[in-house]
């Protein structure tokens, strides 16, 4: 029975190798945001929704 | 906003406000539709009368359309019009092109209307928040693509580099809002009106509660969280608290949200390892829903002086705060030994219900008090209207989730109550729980009319607002620099500002992160046919059983009868055996259901006689006391489509039911031949002639089919019951 095989379906490999990429892509992506030398790009990014192209 | 002359490098250029003005309009349009629908579901769940024994007002009917209206009529204009509003300004730059947006807005809202024809006359397809037929699915994957080109082609012509965290948020729905509708919509038409899903019993389950739960998150909660990205700081007038917050945010928010889906299914018979899958990546969901809410929330500080006089910001502090008690919520509910109690009761109803009236409809009021002065050019009408629409609101909001919850808890520990000498249920009569949370039924139809009146008095302040729009407003014209091409000093400084500018990319990589918890979790149970033997226990439907069960379909019985047997005591007490797969194979669409208003129908079959349910469907209560169930006159005067049965046996047998081809074509004859059996067992209490051949049969057919598979159980325990079984 299909069904009776999916209820056994053992790949729980798969699920660990996506939380691993997702760890890792999540610590680096910790690192990266925290350096100090992004300061200045996250500055002007914030502020862009305050700014709407110059009134003519 | 500064009025300095444009210089030489500056390019010059306009917004289209006029597709924004269209479409916030049509948001509160369809937000009166939806949360009228609404009431009147509300009422009929309170007294069945207001039912009016009218088909096309049943419960069953009216539940989609009041989903569908709230969803994609008011939710759907609602993020159109704030991401065409946002969109413009963060790119500094028109649209991309007027006419596509003009096809966008009529194409949706032509969609709109064709639910709201066909979802009142039973043409559904029973999957929720799926239900619309093959035309519609047709329409609305071709109007997406509008919306998509008309979004990446502003992008594509932008005059600012960097593509804000609202914009990222904007792409990652348009994309995976694409795969989840075109997925979950594969079906092979039957008619113009029908069609059935190429899926199967849990295959169909785990892909539409894959669709259902990340129609949630991407339709109404990531668009939703740009919107917030964006109008909390213009109207607060201070940028978002972290930007660094918000890239972590977006990301976990993104791969994460797509595993969610099998939460709504802990329990069933869908494979435990999926369930357990789907119960990790919520509570993980913790972590990057609550980081969005904090930096909402404290891109407030220092201003929150502003929240008591601002109405904007008013609405848009409750909004995130519901945003985070839904939050809160969601993943615990995935938990599975909480789904235990709250599953199929009202408490997952007061849930969505915090999300979509707290969150979406206050963040969205939030918006259009915040746009519509903007683009009429004009001060708000009255603030004091606005803060009594807040109020008024609030109020009805609280009241309407404090009755909802209590049911919902009442309900579960009715149900779940074993007497520990006896060992037997203490509320045997499911209609005993139900009799006693009605007044709490009336209680949240009266919550849900005030947020209504409230509503209506948002309606009214924005209609005076239009008014005092000055007459002849000349088109404002705007000038920034042409994008220039980025230094490599620029390129080399950091690879996520660079990987927002290459749009395509970034697109991409979206779509990576939401189809590898898609892939893993959908795909084994897809192709698992290929690889392994299928015998079975189970026999496919008759053509009677098929007819009826499309009336089943048609009627929306699945909004208030689920047909899943959980491996709880108190489930298999109440119903018997725990479901199995194999019992739901042969059925495109699933019928599991998601709240039981009436009981759980999977071993419905021969628990009581023809008459009774010939009885039970002309008057509930001349069978079943203080039942709320409507009345089904219409099945004993519409008759059967036994034509149309060939062409459904084609179908199914396509889709890998095994019918021989003699079957395919003796469906019809065989239907009249069984029908006639059962209304000459009828006869002598029924004074319909040609009973034979009205709808109330297959229906009966049908519901006496239920769990009747002798070969499957009974015999020993499978490893799939072994499985699904162990009651908790």
């Amino acid at each position: 029975m299909k069904q009776e095989i999916l209820t056994r379906f053992p790949w729980p490999w798969m699920s660990a190798i996506a939380l691993l990429i997702f760890f890792c892509l999540f610590a680096g992506l910790l690192v990266r945001v925290s350096l100090k030398s992004q300061r200045p790009v996250f500055e002007r990014a914030e502020r862009l929704p305050l700014e709407e192209g110059d009134h003519t | 906003m500064s009025n300095a002359p444009p210089s030489i490098n500056n390019e010059t250029f306009s917004y289209d406000d006029e597709i924004v003005k269209k479409f916030t309009l049509a948001t509160l349009v369809w937000a009166g539709v939806a949360f009228l629908v609404g009431i009147i579901i509300a009422l009929q769940l309170a007294d069945w009368r207001f039912n009016f024994g009218l088909q096309w007002l049943t419960f069953g009917r009216l539940r989609p359309l009041h989903t569908n209206a709230a969803i994609f009529a008011f939710g759907g204009n609602a993020i159109f019009a704030g991401i065409y509003y946002s969109t413009q300004r963060l790119c500094k730059a028109r649209l991309f092109n007027d006419w596509l947006s003009k096809i966008h807005f009529w194409g949706w809202q032509l969609i709109i209307v064709s639910a709201a024809l066909t979802l009142p006359f039973g043409i559904t397809q029973s999957k929720e928040y799926a239900e619309l037929e093959w035309p519609i699915d047709i329409a609305i994957t071709l109007i997406w693509v509008v919306f998509a080109i008309n979004f990446f082609g502003t992008l594509y012509k932008r005059r600012e580099r960097h593509l804000y965290v609202a914009l990222w948020f904007y792409i990652a729905t348009i994309i995976t809002v694409a795969v989840l509708h075109i997925v979950n919509s594969i079906e092979i038409p039957v008619s113009w009106y029908q069609s059935y899903p190429v899926y199967a019993g849990v295959q169909d389950a785990l892909v539409q509660w894959w669709y259902g739960h990340n129609a949630v998150a991407f339709f109404l909660t990531t668009p939703f969280l740009g919107l917030m990205y964006y109008f909390l700081p213009k109207a607060a007038n201070r940028p978002v608290y972290s930007y660094r917050l918000s890239i972590v945010h977006f990301w976990s928010l993104v791969f994460i949200y797509i595993w969610a889906g099998p939460h709504h299914l802990l329990y069933t018979a869908l494979p435990n390892w999926a369930q357990t899958l789907g119960m990790v990546f919520s509570i993980m969901l913790w972590a990057p829903s609550w980081g969005g809410m904090i930096n909402g929330l404290l891109t407030l500080r220092g201003t929150w002086d502003k929240v008591r006089t601002e109405p904007v910001l008013k609405f848009m502090v409750v909004a995130i705060t519901f945003y985070g008690m839904a939050t809160f919520e969601g993943p615990l509910l995935s938990i599975k030994s909480v789904s235990a109690i709250g599953h199929y009761t009202d408490w997952i109803i007061a849930h969505v219900h915090g999300g979509t009236l707290g969150w979406n409809g206050f963040l969205t009021f939030g918006m259009i008090y915040f746009m519509v002065p903007k683009l009429y050019r004009t001060e708000l009408y009255s603030k004091r209207l606005a803060n009594m629409h807040f109020w008024i609101g609030t109020i009805g909001m609280l009241m309407y989730l404090l009755a909802i919850y209590t049911a919902g808890f009442t309900q579960s520990m009715m149900l779940r109550a074993i007497d520990p000498v006896s060992g037997k249920l203490v509320y045997p009569d499911f209609v005993e729980t139900v009799v006693r949370i009605v007044p709490l039924y009336w209680v949240r139809a009266i919550g849900g009319t005030l947020y209504l009146a409230s509503f209506l008095i948002m309606a009214w302040n924005v209609f005076k607002t239009i008014q005092l729009a000055p007459k002849n407003m000349a088109v404002e014209t705007f000038s920034a620099p042409k994008l220039a091409e980025e230094s490599s000093k620029d390129a080399k400084s950091d690879w996520h500002r660079r990987l927002e500018g290459w749009m395509p990319t970034f697109s991409v990589l979206v779509f990576i992160s939401i189809i590898i918890g898609s892939v893993i979790e959908i795909l084994p149970t897809l192709v698992a046919h290929t690889y392994t033997p299928t015998t079975s226990g189970v026999a496919p439907y008759t053509s009677l059983e098929l007819a009826g069960r499309d009336i089943y379909v048609r009627e929306g019985c699945y909004t208030c009868h689920s047909q899943m047997i959980r491996s709880l005591t108190a489930d298999v007490l109440r119903y018997g055996k725990a479901s199995l797969p194999e019992e739901s194979m042969y059925d495109h669409p699933f019928q599991w259901g998601s709240k039981r208003t009436g009981p759980d129908l999977a071993r419905e079959g021969g628990k009581f006689p023809d008459l009774w349910h010939y009885r039970h469907m002309l008057d509930p209560r001349a069978v079943t006391q203080n039942s709320i169930m409507p009345s089904y006159g219409w099945l004993f005067d519409q008759k059967t489509n036994f034509a149309l049965l060939e062409r459904k046996f084609e179908v199914m047998k396509t889709l890998g039911v095994p019918y021989t081809d003699e079957q395919v074509r003796q469906a019809p004859d065989d239907a009249r031949a069984a029908a006639k059996k059962i209304a000459e067992g009828l006869a002598g209490d029924s004074p319909i002639k040609g009973l034979e051949d009205r709808e109330i049969i297959p229906l009966i057919a049908y519901l006496q089919r239920l769990g009747k598979n002798p070969d499957l159980l009974n015999r020993p325990d499978t490893e799939a019951a072994k499985a699904t079984s162990g009651a908790q």
